[in-house]
């Protein structure tokens, strides 16, 4: 999984919800969590928390600008792809940090990277969670 | 309420090490005992039961001293109001159901101690048989009735329910907790099942070498509240598959085997039986209706 470093820059709480914004690298990640600050103590800006998420949940798309309704769009390049079968692995090196990724071979080959390819790694705010 | 202050040298693995463990056990709880084995769980229920006498401290039942180094107190196992199960049942062969409890009663018992442990732990049916005709699960009923009869104050269970399957497993589970109720009981027990522990003990101790490791509220030790997610379990590893870049983990959770796909780095020290945390969001699983 991809764990990343941050630090809590806000918290939007709706009921039972809460959609929280963390500063991570030189960018920002938020998370939608079954939380609140008054069920999970370590929500509350300034809180360092992990940023956690699975490789198999980023979507990369190629150059940046992509309108699709997802919040969490971070600008990098490729580090390294390796191909497989059916899936493949990639290394991107983001304004989040390292993140790596696995998708489909297929339509990864259809983005003709190569390394140092600029990309956008897509990541939804369901998809991470948080940890302390 | 168990009062406890122990030293011991004792071999932990082929090294000898002391053990150390000083204890407040609240009265009318059920604590569970955790960790490796030969960690020192089974060492001091025999110290706590006069099996084993430690070199140095006390313990204390209910305000009564039942052994303190300083004193020069040791009261002998039959003296201790201690009921003992373990893993393997150990009742008389040539003696029926209630021979074995009569057996095990002192000279003052009462007749009716004997009938209410035979109505609570169901063995109406089987009081006038012979353990041999009876299954592992009755059999451990049985221990369990006769771990009784002499009213302990401290009831001590080392690992009596891991020879069982799981259905025989969650009955005993409910005849332990209901006695324990109606005794007013202080429960030690040793477990590795985690569902075990979160199931039936209110505290638990973790222990390694002989040294207390963590001693708290056993959800709490267990249902890791820093991680977001939602949608946990704890479970075993039951084998490990590589599959293109990710690994298919397939993971016993209670009697559901369920299987997680995971990147080789998540695996660094997880191996097949390890005790795991299966984690994820709460937006991934799916419901449907099934009855």
């Amino acid at each position: 999984m991809n764990t990343l470093s941050g630090e809590i820059d806000h918290v939007t709480v709706s009921d039972h919800l809460s959609l929280v914004k963390v500063k991570v690298g030189s960018s920002y990640l938020s998370a939608v969590v079954i939380d609140t600050p008054n069920t999970a103590d370590y929500l509350h800006v300034n809180n360092q928390v992990k940023v956690v998420f699975k490789e198999t949940e980023v979507i990369v798309g190629k150059g940046d600008g992509h309108r699709v309704s997802v919040l969490n769009q971070v600008k990098g390049t490729v580090g390294s792809i390796e191909y497989g079968e059916l899936l493949s692995k990639l290394l991107l090196e983001t304004e989040v940090g390292l993140i790596t990724v696995i998708n489909n071979t297929e339509a990864v080959k259809s983005l003709n990277l190569e390394k140092g390819s600029p990309i956008t790694g897509l990541i939804k705010t369901s998809d991470i969670m948080l940890s302390v | 309420m168990i009062e406890l202050s122990l030293q011991k040298k004792l071999l932990f693995d082929t090294v000898e090490a002391a053990l150390e463990l000083v204890l407040d056990i609240d009265h009318g709880s059920i604590t569970t005992l955790y960790g490796k084995s030969g960690a020192g769980k089974t060492s001091l229920l025999k110290m706590i039961a006069g099996l084993m006498t430690p070199e140095k401290g006390n313990i204390t039942i209910n305000g009564k001293i039942w052994y303190d180094s300083t004193k020069g107190i040791n009261l002998p196992p039959q003296k201790r109001e201690v009921g003992f199960v373990f893993q393997d049942y150990a009742l008389f062969p040539n003696m029926t159901v209630k021979e074995n409890l009569l057996f095990a009663q002192d000279k003052t018992g009462d007749s009716k101690r004997i009938r209410q442990l035979i109505d609570i732990i169901e063995l109406g049916d089987l009081q006038h048989r012979r353990p041999g005709l009876l299954s592992g699960g009755q059999q451990q009923r049985v221990a369990l009735a006769r771990a009784l009869v002499r009213k302990p104050q401290v009831l001590m269970l080392d690992e009596p329910l891991s020879a069982l399957d799981y259905d025989m497993r969650q009955k005993l589970q409910q005849y332990i907790i209901q006695v324990h109720r109606e005794y007013d009981l202080t429960t030690l027990l040793i477990s590795h099942d985690i569902s075990e522990i979160l199931k039936m003990s209110d505290k638990m101790l973790i222990i390694d070498n002989g040294k207390q490791i963590a001693y708290g509220d056993s959800k709490e030790i267990f249902t890791r509240k820093n991680i977001s997610a939602k949608f946990q379990f704890s479970g075993e590893v039951m084998s490990i598959e590589k599959q293109d870049f990710l690994y298919i983990v397939t993971i016993l959770i209670g009697r559901d085997l369920v299987k997680v796909a995971v990147e080789g780095s998540d695996l660094e020290n997880i191996s097949v039986g390890d005790q795991v945390l299966v984690a994820s969001k709460a937006f991934n699983p799916i419901i449907r209706k099934i009855r």
